[in-house]
């Protein structure tokens, strides 16, 4: 594991110095069990752990498919604000107290 | 005695409604590529196969419970009007989002026929879909269609005359939401049997889901109808949402959510949709918002798209504008040779022609203009301006949903603020719909476009696309600055969250774009044509009576013959002496007129900003609609010319006054830009808050903020050029 990570935030040619650095910071996180969508800052696919907030707002994410379990894909990433997800075939904007609320695992 | 059928038109924001409406109908509905853009109910008629059908357009929702405006109007047509057939329009490529409402529509046990949209799109992204199939395990029949071309739609009205004359009646359909929800709908059946009343119009089983669900019109219907079971039945509703909440941490309605996915994903496997080929995963669509919704880039690239809509209108439809203003100067020319002098030939000049005129000039700006935001709607673009302006917006205290109704009332030039008011319809809390209800109005519609465009052409000729860019951005600098000082002041309130599907980029059809293009167009014309001549008319004659008293007339002639006796006949120094007798007479008159006594009035204010006498009449007359600015400009300084023979453009004309400068046109601008909205933007204002006291503010507010920036960029203007 140690081995891995050390070759994932290696320089490479084709990568630049910023981009390794995101890597590296997103791998932390992803290490951890659970994150805010609204703070994921990679691309790529995710599993929605658990979505907090207010009944009303929970309802509106299970109607569009955004329930606990079920994948996601971020096509614009949140870095705090809000983000773009792909889910059951459709794009969906969310705002940042509602990407907050959407806590994901990487898959 | 009931002759014609009703089929609702009901599915998922951007699964084709208003398409195949339209198709139907003939109509030529607004057909938007973002959501919101139905939010009432559109109605047209149609004949297939001699029996005439009425078609009813629903807003595009994703479920059926009371979670936003749309889904109400919705549920509340097919519950109360109980149409003949609901038509599912379904997405063919996005299949397993839109069949959840289909699933809820079985649950509600209404006559159904699912109308599977876009096929060929789906085909394109290597789904089959077996139909037949598909239909067999839905129950219901489903119909392959593309309502853009027509293709499937005459199988689909067989289908509804089918199902229509069909002698069963649908059933509700009995689907499983997991044992803890099946174990306390069962509960409650006894209290939910005491609610006869709700069972009369809603399935049992449904409005024991509904009140699981914690549907706010459900609840307050129960408790309205058995206040003692309702108590009962919420008492056993809460008991198994904090249950569920403890062992899932989800409420019920999540439950029931994934079990109506488990049961679609149920129907869909096993032969319904298989992959002719593995495409990519993320579409062309996705790979472009990458780039476009980018954090950098985004923004980047909306103002150059901004700019580039600017470039184009200007640049393209300059020809077409002095062709259009040689057009009308040729009438003047020939009325003039035509008919005698007197007021019949002042009001043609004067009322008609210089004030319909100035109008109907600006129509080929505004028919580029509205092409350009057609190819960004139809587009799929504007729906990602929305995404991006989200987090402005929220930092100004409006919501996501704000930005549509912004956007709508000429966020990109030239909307109109009357679809806008009524577009905040779609947004749930009061005080941001109140803060956009009244800042809407600031955008520049439509109406202020022609007035913006004369000022820039005439003062700013070099730079105008910059300054028409500029234009745009002040109005939404001042509208986000008024709506957060009403969020911060007499609209406290917490924000509520924004959550919106982006549909697909789409190609947009030349066609589309002609319909979207004519049909605002038209509108345009067609108020120039009505509204507006009848506003010109009447200033024409406010500006023309009372005529000047035989004294002054007298004072004039004397002054005339004077000059005849002071100079040699024929000479230049006479026809220089009797043209400024006749502009001073000409300039009395009109001061001395009903609306040049208004305007003077309220000269003692305006003269702060710059603004005389003459273009008071004209924004008192743009009260009435914003286009009787150009129109009545045009009538006040035609009739303070002395020679009609001499027909110039109204451009012209105040690039000649001496009162007009750069600094007063900035100065006027900003007060058109900003003052009191359209007066029946303010009716509309009035309906969708419930009171005029906020059409009242809104006039008032708008005016005294108008007036102060007038004042400062006039002044400071004045400090730094004059």
């Amino acid at each position: 594991m140690a081995t891995n990570e050390t070759k994932d935030s290696c320089f490479f040619l084709t990568d630049f110095f910023s981009k390794c650095r995101r890597r590296k910071r997103c791998g932390r996180r992803a290490a951890q069990s659970s994150t805010p969508l609204s703070q994921s800052c990679c691309h790529g696919r995710f599993r929605v752990c658990s979505v907090n907030g207010d009944r009303r707002t929970c309802a509106r994410m299970a109607n569009l498919g955004l329930l606990p379990g079920r994948e996601l894909e971020l096509l614009c990433k949140g870095n705090g604000q809000q983000c773009m997800v792909k889910v059951n075939g459709g794009t969906i904007s969310l705002d940042a107290p509602t990407a907050s609320s959407i806590m994901v695992a990487p898959v | 005695m009931k002759t014609a059928l009703t089929i609702a038109l009901a599915g998922n924001p951007n699964a084709g409604k208003t398409t195949l409406f339209n198709h139907l109908t003939g109509a030529r509905q607004h057909v938007g590529n973002y959501p919101g853009v139905t939010v009432e109910q559109k109605e047209g008629c149609c004949l297939h196969k001699s029996k005439g059908l009425r078609v009813v357009d629903l807003p595009g929702t994703y479920s059926l419970t009371a979670y936003s405006v749309e889904e109400l109007v919705a549920r509340d047509f097919i519950i109360n009007e109980k149409p003949d057939v609901v038509v599912d329009v379904v997405d063919a490529s996005n299949l397993e989002r839109n069949l959840y409402l289909s699933c809820q529509f079985l649950e509600l046990g209404v006559p159904l026929i699912i109308a599977l949209n876009m096929v060929d799109v789906a085909e394109k992204r290597g789904l089959a879909i077996n139909t037949e199939e598909l239909g067999q395990r839905l129950g219901v029949t489903v119909v392959p269609i593309i309502a853009r071309t027509g293709k499937g739609v005459d199988e689909l009205l067989d289908a509804v005359l089918r199902l229509s004359e069909a002698t069963t009646t649908p059933q509700p359909a009995f689907l499983r939401y997991g044992s803890d929800v099946d174990e306390t709908l069962a509960d409650m059946r006894e209290d939910l049997e005491l609610l006869d009343e709700l069972r009369a119009i809603y399935p049992q089983r449904w409005l024991g889901v509904k009140l699981l669900e914690n549907d706010e019109q459900i609840v307050q219907k129960a408790q309205a109808t058995s206040p003692e079971a309702a108590k009962r039945l919420l008492a056993r509703c809460d008991e198994v949402a904090n249950h569920l909440q403890h062992t899932l941490g989800i409420y019920p309605e999540a439950m029931i959510a994934d079990h109506r996915y488990g049961y679609i994903k149920s129907v869909m496997h096993k032969g319904v949709v298989t992959r002719k080929f593995v495409g990519d995963r993320l579409y062309t669509s996705d790979r472009i918002d990458k780039v476009v919704t980018h954090r950098l880039l985004g923004p980047l690239i909306m103002a150059l798209v901004l700019f580039a809509l600017y470039t184009f209108t200007f640049s393209y439809s300059t020809v077409m504008v002095d062709w259009l203003a040689s057009f009308f100067s040729l009438i003047n020319t020939t009325i003039d040779g035509l008919l005698p002098d007197g007021p019949v030939k002042s009001m043609l000049i004067s009322g008609v022609v210089d004030g319909m005129g100035g109008v109907m000039g600006f129509v080929p700006i505004i028919m580029f203009m509205f092409f350009g935001i057609a190819v960004l709607e139809d587009s799929g673009y504007l729906a990602r301006v929305a995404f991006m302006m989200d987090r402005i917006f929220h930092f100004f205290g409006l919501h996501g949903s704000s930005v549509m109704p912004f956007i709508v009332s000429g966020g990109i030039a030239g909307g109109c603020a009357v679809p806008g008011v009524m577009a905040t319809r779609t947004l749930r809390s009061p005080k941001e719909r109140l803060a956009t209800l009244l800042t809407v109005p600031f955008m520049n519609c439509g109406a202020k476009l022609p007035v913006l465009t004369l000022l820039i052409g005439t003062f700013f000729s070099a730079h105008q696309a910059r300054y028409m860019f500029l234009a745009t951005l002040l109005a939404w600098i001042v509208a986000l600055c008024a709506a957060k000082l009403l969020r911060m002041t007499v609209l406290r309130g917490e924000s509520t969250p924004f959550v919106m599907e982006l549909p697909p980029y789409r190609f947009p059809t030349i066609k589309g774009l002609f319909i979207h293009t004519w049909e605002r167009t038209w509108q345009y014309m067609k108020k120039a044509g009505t509204v507006i001549l009848g506003i010109s008319i009447l200033i024409w004659a406010m500006m023309t009576y009372p005529g000047l008293s035989d004294q002054d007339l007298a004072h004039f002639d004397a002054a005339r013959q004077q000059a005849e006796k002071t100079y040699t006949s024929g000479s230049e120094e006479l026809n220089q002496a009797l043209g400024k007798i006749d502009a001073d007479q000409a300039l009395m008159r009109l001061k001395h007129s009903y609306g040049g006594r208004i305007g003077v009035a309220f000269e003692q204010f305006s003269q702060y900003a710059g603004i005389d006498w003459r273009t008071n009449i004209a924004l008192i007359g743009g009260f009435a609609a914003k286009e009787v600015i150009i129109s009545t400009l045009g009538t006040a300084y035609s009739l303070g010319e002395v020679d009609s023979d001499d027909s110039t453009s109204l451009s012209d004309r105040l690039a000649k006054d001496s009162s007009w400068n750069p600094v007063k046109a900035l100065a006027v601008m900003v007060f058109i830009m900003f003052y009191a909205p359209c007066f029946v933007t303010v009716v509309c204002i009035a309906k969708e808050a419930g009171s005029w006291k906020w059409a009242a503010f809104s006039m008032a507010f708008n005016t005294f903020f108008a007036f102060i920036m007038a004042v400062g960029v006039y002044q400071l203007g004045a400090l730094i050029y004059l």
